[in-house]
């Protein structure tokens, strides 16, 4: 098992607050990282810095464990393979389903040229196929807009999913889902486990961590509070203190 | 055609010159004091075919005027301006008559005498003229009741100075009391001493001229220079030297101090408006363009309260500046929030929209204005206190009028900075600025937040056009102009800091304003726009980046 | 996509227009003749729908509104009165006014390069694109949009109309420059070159309509919606929106740059007023009457206002602006999408009314 992306004595600030502290964390090709803690602890923006949406005020993230991701931009990470679903469902609301697919799709990483003038029906395919996946075949002509909520998540799983990341980033994926829909993306995320890919998993839902992951990282103010598996850290005193208890 | 229509000028204020000089002189006429003048002489003079007599009367005129009484001042007077103005009698035996308004007298005894059928009136030569200009220039130094009147005499004297008698403006600084005449009196000795033949005159001439550092000394004593005399004397040059560097250095100065002066009054009245702005974009995204019909409309209101007083408190009419304040604060600031209930808070998730609507509130404005006050610039009663201004160093102007822009900003600054950190209303703003939907979840009522402040930006907009009215034209379409820098001033400061906004509306003042003098008011404009593109690849934020959420 | 049926209608009498103007400009119809003012004041309106579509193009397609557009439309506009003004001077041998004012005695040597039209008509294609271009850099680049970008924009523009208010920057200062002799061999004025002229920049319309309603259908279209949308999220699937936005901010400037082209030559003078904000200002308020986002809006918008404008100037000049602004303030407030809002709408009563009745519309992929 490979390191996918390693985080060396993060910090980051807005303004004089500091969201998150001298923090340490890493996660490996072919494994399901959990992480979890309680509101405000620091999990959507240690996200935020994978991903290039915020820059640290100290500390280092390696792709590979070896590329330094500090000069990449946002644009640059997610052509690298880093792919990111958000905690507040963003997806175009102007554009149909398959629309919205469609441009997440990206057969041309190199060039956006030949990206733009890709013809329809290459990845017509793969489209197709991830529409089934995530049970929106019937509503691939509306516009994302009008879908539900949880529409909304799984439109969104599948555009991250369809772009075939190699760190693959989930803030509270099966929030606001049935316990039905919930099982459905356990069950996805367990297929899209592969030796090539690490998938990370913010969520607050334990069960759901508990299914997924194979080890989790229990964040608090800023700073790792304890890492190990799921059922260690439900009978860890301090994380129940902090965390689960409440 | 300049040079004729000020000689019309000139001889029409002579006209009023002559008849009030003839008033006093008819006034006076009966208390008959020793006589120093021989009139009769005098007249018999001027009366002479000779030109030469002409011209050694009209001289002994000049060359008595320091000494002569008060009466014989006022009776030389009015001779000669009869005699310019062709109002001079010559019967054939020498005898002289002057045509008064009021009926013909004898010019020497000033009783009423008809000219004989065969009088002449001369006309004076242009030689003899050029001297009458300096003989009734000289009297009028002495014996003009009006202190303007006077300090016109000396300049006059001071440009034509050759014949008159040495001891002319020492006499006439001994019984001068007004403080402007007496300081024409000084400078024009400064420039007689600089040609006097006495080293030890010229060398105290050339040092009282670099003690006062002025555009106007700096060139004299630049010509100086070429002055073979100069040349000759080490000691004078030697003094003409550092005559020149000191003055120069003030002057150096006096220019730095004006150009800081004039940018921080543009930068005031930037920043008034801006202000505005800057608080309404950092709370609701939005950009106001009405912003600017918002100073047009308190420039509006102050010229109405001016009005108003005029019509019924004529006393109070000097301080209506500051009887305008609150009413222009509150008027404006009701405008801003009818405007804000009416439309902006309809359109808060769509700021592009807000920029078509406020546009249009602001055509609607700038007609309204148009419709009922017509499109001409108001004119105001600018009061006393509020015109002129104070000399500092070299030519550095302190202008009351900028002073009261510069006064009134740091007001506006203090007040809204105590506004925004003292009172409730400003910890919602800050509140509702910094994270909106978590403001709105801990019971701050956004609503009411955004139309108070959207009163009070506008209210302050208002006071930049009371602010502006004694500086700017006030017209309906003044306010067009201040969009756009005012934006500016908000790229620059970055949103949500009060004191951001201020450094920017200073910065761009200076940019302006210092710029503008060497290449102009375009150039300053590009040059102004470059850099803030140049500001915002290098600092997309502002100048003070505001903290927060966004 | 939406509004295809109005892209045809539009389309339709846009094909009908051009088939109209020669018939009618030259009374070739036994009883129906156009007087010429009317052929010209048509044409006019054309430019001003190109320029509108133009607009559109960025605010509809990628929401990014400008309000220095009037820059490229005098961009455009100047160059073809450059060009029109050396032909006259080969034609007539006669020194334009503002030459002589300044005292040359000739024209600057450069200004050679306009002699030739297609010359002319390349740099109407390409300069101001490559403006646009070097101002749409540094400002994408450094993440300037919304509201910033639309005032960036704007004094931009009105930085311009500073710079050639003023005489020695050498194009007519403040009184412009006027007196062109020909256009394409006819003469200025003269009927048959304000029919031609008419007819191009309907071409134009119609042209830059198909060829829009293509662009934004195309994928390129989806990724400027896109951008309109989110387009933060737009980045974080790996998209540069840099070069996105530059190549239809570019082409939005080149569409202007030709209907200033088209225009000048009609009005017979360009000068810095149409640099004048104000004009930007209404070219948006044009596009936000009639619609966004799908051209067709623009193209009403420009010309229900511009018809309403030259109407009440003439006929009520103190009341046009508060018409204007009544207008503007009832379409932000009333219809958020413009006059297009109104056909929506009166369709979704008519469906509340008679469900059965109307075929509902599927929303094509
Ligand atoms: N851009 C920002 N500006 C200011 N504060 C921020 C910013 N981003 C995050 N924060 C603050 O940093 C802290 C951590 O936020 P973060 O979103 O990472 O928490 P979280 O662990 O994801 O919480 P939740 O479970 O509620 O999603 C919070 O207090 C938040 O207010
Ligand atoms: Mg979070």
């Amino acid at each position: 098992m490979s390191t996918a992306i390693a985080v060396e004595a993060l910090t980051v600030g807005f303004g004089d607050f500091i969201a998150i502290r001298d923090l340490s964390f890493h996660a490996d090709y072919g494994t399901v990282r959990g992480v979890i803690g309680p509101n405000g602890a620091g999990k959507t923006t240690l996200l935020d810095v994978l991903t290039g949406k915020s820059r640290p005020r100290r500390g280092r993230v390696l792709l590979d464990g070896t590329i330094d991701l500090a000069p990449l931009d946002e644009v640059a990470r997610a052509l690298a393979g880093i792919g990111r679903k958000f905690q507040k469902p963003s997806v175009f609301e102007a554009l149909s389903v398959w629309d919205n697919l469609d441009l997440a799709l990206r057969l041309h990483r190199r060039s956006l040229l030949r990206e733009v003038f890709a013809p329809a029906a290459a990845k017509a395919a793969p489209i197709a196929a991830l529409l089934e996946t995530i049970g929106l075949t019937a509503l691939r002509d509306q516009a994302a807009g009008t879908l539900s909520h949880g529409q909304k998540q799984w439109l969104e799983i599948g555009m991250v999913l369809v772009q075939e990341p190699k760190l693959l980033l989930l803030d509270e994926p099966v929030a606001g889902m049935s316990e039905e829909e919930t099982a459905h993306t356990a069950a996805l995320l367990h297929r899209l486990r592969a030796p090539g890919r690490s998938i990370v998993v913010v969520e607050h839902d334990m069960d759901f961590v508990e299914q997924v992951a194979d080890a989790v990282s229990v964040l608090h103010e800023g700073r790792t509070l304890f890492e190990g598996s799921m059922a260690e850290a439900r009978g860890n005193a301090q994380v129940i203190e902090v965390y689960i208890g409440r | 055609m300049i040079g004729g229509a000020a000689a019309s000028l000139r001889i029409c204020r002579l006209g009023l010159v002559i008849w009030g000089a003839l008033m006093c002189l008819v006034l006076s006429g009966g208390r008959a004091d020793a006589a120093a003048y021989d009139r009769a002489r005098l007249i018999g003079q001027l009366c002479s075919a000779e030109a030469s007599d002409v011209l050694h009367g009209l001289n002994g005129m000049l060359a008595e005027a320091p000494g002569g009484s008060l009466a014989d001042g006022r009776w030389a007077l009015g001779v000669a301006q009869a005699f310019s103005a062709k109002a001079l009698r010559c019967g054939p035996d020498g005898h002289g008559f002057l045509a008064l308004p009021s009926g013909e007298v004898d010019a020497v005894s000033l009783a009423p005498a008809a000219a004989p059928a065969d009088s002449r009136a001369p006309l004076p030569s242009l030689r003899a003229r050029r001297v009458l200009e300096q003989v009734d220039a000289a009297l009028r130094v002495f014996v003009a009741a009006k202190a303007a009147d006077r300090l016109d005499a000396v300049r006059t004297l001071a440009r034509h100075s050759e014949g008159v008698p040495a001891n002319l403006a020492q006499t006439a600084l001994a019984g001068e009391h007004d403080p402007e005449v007496a300081r024409a009196l000084r400078a024009w000795l400064v420039e007689a001493g600089l040609h006097a033949p006495d080293v030890a005159a010229r060398l105290a001439a050339i040092a009282a001229l670099g003690g006062d550092a002025r555009a106007q000394t700096a060139n004299q004593l630049m010509s100086l220079r070429a002055d073979p005399a100069y040349a000759a004397d080490p000691r004078v040059a030697a003094a003409l030297d550092a005559a020149i560097a000191h003055v120069r250095f003030w002057l150096r100065i006096g220019d730095a101090l004006s150009l800081l002066y004039n940018g921080l009054s543009a930068g005031s009245v930037l920043f008034m408006s801006a202000a505005g702005l800057a608080i309404i974009f950092g709370l609701m995204g939005v950009i106001n363009l009405a912003q600017g019909e918002f100073i047009m409309i308190g420039a509006y209101v102050t010229f109405s309260v001016q009005q108003t007083l005029g019509a019924f408190a004529p006393s109070w009419i000097a301080w209506y500046p500051l009887v305008a304040v609150p009413v222009v604060f509150l008027l404006t600031g009701a405008v801003g929030v009818v405007v804000e209930v009416a439309v902006i808070r309809h359109l808060y998730r769509r700021p592009l929209m807000t920029l078509l609507a406020t546009w249009a509130i602001s055509l609607l404005l700038i007609n309204l204005v148009r419709v009922t006050f017509g499109t001409q610039n108001l004119q105001f009663r600018t009061p006393p206190y509020l015109t002129g201004g104070v000399r500092v160093v070299g030519d550095f102007l302190v202008t009351w009028n900028h002073l009261f822009a510069i006064g009134f900003a740091l007001l506006a600054f203090a007040a809204t900075q105590a506004l925004l950190r003292l009172t409730d209303l400003g910890l919602f703003i800050r509140a509702v600025t910094q994270n909106r939907a978590m403001a709105g979840c801990v019971g701050v009522s956004t609503r009411r937040i955004d139309m108070a402040a959207f009163g009070f930006g506008a209210g302050l907009a208002g006071l930049g056009g009371l602010a502006l009215s004694p500086i700017y034209n006030v017209n309906p379409t003044m306010g067009t102009g201040f969009i756009i820098d005012s934006f500016m001033v908000v790229v620059l400061g970055g949103v949500g800091s009060l004191f951001g906004t201020a450094l920017a509306a200073l910065g761009i003042g200076l940019v302006n304003v210092g710029i503008e003098p060497f290449y102009g008011a375009v150039a300053a404009k590009v040059i102004a726009l470059l850099m803030i593109i140049l500001l915002i690849q290098w600092r997309p934020e502002g100048l003070i980046p505001a903290l927060g959420r966004r | 996509m939406k509004g295809e049926g109005s892209t045809w209608l539009a389309a339709g009498l846009l094909s009908l227009l051009l088939v109209l103007l020669p018939l009618l400009g030259f009374g070739l119809l036994p009883g129906l003749a156009l007087p010429i003012y009317a052929v010209n004041l048509a044409g006019q309106v054309m430019c001003f729908a190109l320029l509108a579509m133009a607009v559109d193009l960025m605010w509809g397609g990628a929401g990014v509104l400008s309000l220095g557009h009037g820059l490229f439309f005098a961009f455009g506009g100047y160059l073809c009165a450059m060009h029109l003004l050396r032909s006259a001077y080969a034609a007539t041998h006669k020194l334009p006014d503002f030459l002589l004012f300044m005292g040359h005695g000739g024209f600057p040597s450069w200004w050679r390069l306009a002699d030739s039209a297609p010359l002319t008509l390349l740099a109407v294609l390409v300069l101001p694109a490559l403006l646009a271009f070097a101002f749409g850099y540094v400002s994408f680049r450094s993440r300037v949009n919304g509201v910033y970008f639309s005032i960036i924009t704007q004094a931009l523009t009105y930085t311009a109309m500073l710079l050639m208010f003023r005489n020695d920057t050498g194009f007519g200062g403040n009184n412009g420059m006027t007196g062109f002799h020909a256009i394409a061999g006819l003469p200025a004025g003269g009927l048959a070159a304000a029919v031609l002229l008419a007819s191009l920049s309907t071409a134009a319309v119609l042209a830059a309509l198909l060829g829009g309603r293509a662009l934004l259908a195309s994928r390129f279209g989806r990724l400027l919606r896109a951008i309109r949308d989110d387009e933060p999220r737009l980045r974080f699937l790996g998209y540069d929106t840099l070069w996105l936005k530059l190549a239809a901010w570019c082409a939005s400037a080149t569409l202007a740059a030709i209907a200033g082209m088209l225009y000048v030559p009609q009005v017979g003078i360009i000068n810095p007023s149409l640099l004048d904000p104000t004009l930007s200002l209404e070219i948006a308020v044009w596009v936000a009457i009639g619609g966004r986002g799908g051209l067709t809006g623009a193209i009403l918008g420009a010309v229900l206002v511009n018809v309403l404008k030259f109407w009440l100037s003439a006929a009520a000049p103190t009341l046009w602006p508060f018409v204007l602004a009544l207008l503007v303030l009832l379409v932000v407030l009333a219809l958020p999408n413009g006059l297009l809002d109104l056909r929506n709408r009166s369709r979704a009563w008519l469906l509340e009314l008679a469900p059965a009745s109307l075929p509902r519309r599927r929303p094509a992929r």
